[in-house]
């Protein structure tokens, strides 16, 4: 167990550094000059040629690029070229905002698609299985700023139960009652996904030797379903889901538009449109870093469900 | 070599081929749901084709006497802020919508399942550097890294095809290596090999054909899935640009003006919505009438 998750570690690594380079790379062929934003159209060729050499952005991208790997590590991910402000400390307040929606909406889609995953394998080829088949196609075949905005027609305008702008409340109560929408929406997107995924694994358990055993030696059929297949079914699952929420984050950020919440989204655009490529960068790093931390979580998770993985040796 | 002459053989070939299509076809029309999806796709394709004729009214027209009207006579679908006929705008939407799609996906093809097909052939380090480099651009998902690379060359159909191209490039490799995997150790790619055939030759004369069922199956679910990414772009503002029709830029429009009318966002969201389900429907199956016969192969 511990001997995979250190080489899938040292796999994440080679992964971060891949990323980080590649996004370097883009970064810096953005066209535009980010000196020139930052001072505007007026600025003197002095005053450009001091900021750039204060920004090291005359340095030879080799240099830019050892020194920005260098600041990373030290977790000093610089400072925002637009406003001066600290990028990691930009990022980690706005963070949580986003890790919250995404997480209610990993709860939504659990608790939904689950049961009716399972529902749907039981009952299949008959009235329940049709229903959740199309209900979950539909479902992923929302991009998550349409679903969002028919959600906001119809609950906060028509209907108003909801606020149409979602500015982070003060107490707990405001928070929760503005997450409601944001959550539901994503929520249903991944509950139609989980869905998917759950029914075609308990399907595909089902036929295994060891379910056939089970109910060939007596073993009561409730048991089978939710012992035998169930626990395996689960393994699917669980990948599904720590490749998913990498996706997640990124539907997050469209819906975090459509609601007008604080979060990633919003710094994402305002960094794209204002060419703040410190912004940028740390953007992705922040990004892939939370995927390689859920990439790790899932591998427990799946040790913990499946013995087979824990003792697994390469 | 086979005593069966060249030209008895490909008809062998032929019939055998044929049967299985047959088969395939019959599970497929035997699906409800992916025959609707069929003809929804197509008649989407035939509502971009036929764009200027089934509707005469220019899409980038701005009629300011009439702005934000709902249907009407005049305007089928109402005009959005500049008064321009939201109708016309989406079949021309629809255009390209679909040329982006497509093309974003025949590239990827191209150069997915040329890698993966290299990857899967030559094993070993090869592969190990080839994937892992796929695995951290599948890392990034595809809107964050459409995102940065359509910031990057600036919003325009080609560049928003090869972004969203990219995006899918690593999957084309997975999908079309796990096959070239098992064909590989075949016995007719191994008595390819004993005949001196070339690595060319086998790879594409003899493994190719063999995996493309399943890369033209993933294709309708990623035309669905570069349908979404290339309409999110449009709704943050990435689009092709304006005053050029995409339903996510019209999305985008109509979310300003969404207390005024919101035909104006549910019009373009239904479109999207409408192909993307209809991409998926087909997908999925053409996925299950492919995949008994892929089992049986196997």
């Amino acid at each position: 167990m511990w001997r995979h998750l250190a080489q899938r570690l040292l796999f994440s690594v080679v992964t971060l550094t891949l990323v980080t380079s590649f996004v370097f790379v883009i970064v810096r062929v953005i066209p535009g000059d980010p000196a020139q934003t930052m001072l505007g159209d007026q600025a003197s060729q002095e005053a450009l040629v001091a900021l750039r050499s204060k920004l090291g952005l005359d340095r030879p991208i080799l240099v830019q690029y050892l020194v920005f790997l260098a600041d990373v590590a030290r977790g000093q991910w610089g400072l925002s070229m637009t406003n001066g402000r600290s990028v990691l400390g930009e990022l980690l307040s706005v963070l949580p905002s986003t890790l919250e929606l995404t997480f209610a909406a990993l709860l939504i889609g659990t608790a939904l698609g689950m049961p009716l995953g399972v529902l749907a394998a039981l009952r299949r080829n008959r009235m329940p299985d049709y229903a959740v088949r199309i209900g979950s196609l539909a479902g992923i075949s929302f991009p998550a700023f349409v679903s969002g905005l028919f959600l906001l027609l119809a609950f906060a305008i028509y209907l108003p139960l909801f606020p149409v702008i979602n500015a982070g409340g003060d107490t707990l109560g405001e928070r929760l009652h503005q997450l409601v929408l944001p959550a539901v929406n994503l929520g249903l997107i991944v509950a139609a996904y989980v869905t998917r995924v759950m029914r075609s694994a308990m399907l595909e358990v089902a036929q295994q030797d060891y379910v056939r055993t089970a109910r060939a030696k007596g073993v009561p059929e409730p048991v089978v379903v939710w012992i035998h297949c169930l626990r395996n079914a689960l393994l699917p699952v669980v990948t599904f889901l720590g490749l998913y929420t990498g996706i997640l984050i990124g539907s997050a950020v469209l819906t975090e538009i459509v609601f007008s919440r604080p979060g990633l989204g919003k710094l994402i655009v305002a960094a794209l449109n204002q060419r703040d490529y410190t912004t940028l960068q740390g953007l992705v790093l922040a990004y892939t870093i939370i995927l390689i931390v859920i990439n790790m979580i899932t591998d427990a998770i799946l040790g913990l469900i499946d013995p087979r993985i824990r003792h697994y040796r390469v | 070599m086979s005593a069966i002459p060249l030209h008895r053989r490909a008809r062998r070939r032929r019939i055998v081929l044929g049967r299985a299509l047959a088969a395939t076809r019959q599970a497929f029309l035997g699906n409800k749901t992916a025959l609707l999806g069929l003809v929804l796709t197509l008649a989407i394709v035939m509502a971009a084709i036929g764009a200027p004729w089934l509707s005469w009214i220019d899409p980038i027209d701005q009629d300011i006497m009439s702005r934000l009207k709902p249907p009407s006579a005049a305007h089928l679908l109402g005009t959005d802020q500049f008064g321009r006929d939201i109708f016309a705008r989406l079949l021309h939407g629809a255009r390209i919508t679909l040329l982006i799609a497509l093309s974003a996906n025949l590239i990827a093809m191209a150069i997915g399942s040329l890698i993966g097909l290299i990857a899967g052939y030559y094993g070993g380090r090869l592969d190990i550097v080839l994937m892992q480099f796929m695995d951290a651009l599948l890392a990034l998902p595809s809107l964050i890294l459409g995102l940065l690379l359509v910031a990057v060359l600036g919003p325009n159909a080609a560049n928003i095809s090869a972004a969203i191209a990219l995006t899918l490039v690593p999957a084309y490799a997975r999908v079309a290596r796990t096959p070239t995997i098992a064909i590989k150790e075949r016995e007719f790619v191994a008595s390819g090999r004993a005949l001196g055939y070339s690595d060319l030759r086998l790879m594409f004369r003899h493994i190719l054909p063999n995996i493309v069922p399943e890369i033209l199956v993933v294709a309708s679910l990623w035309m669905a899935s570069a349908v979404r990414v290339e309409a999110s772009l449009a709704f943050i503002g990435l689009g092709v640009r304006p005053p050029a029709a995409t339903w996510g830029g019209m999305i985008r429009d109509g979310f300003e003006n969404i207390l005024d009318g919101p035909y104006l966002v549910i019009f373009p969201g239904f479109a999207i919505l409408v192909l993307v389900l209809a991409l998926n429907l087909l997908g999925d199956g053409l996925r299950d009438a492919i995949d008994p016969r892929l089992r049986e192969e196997r």
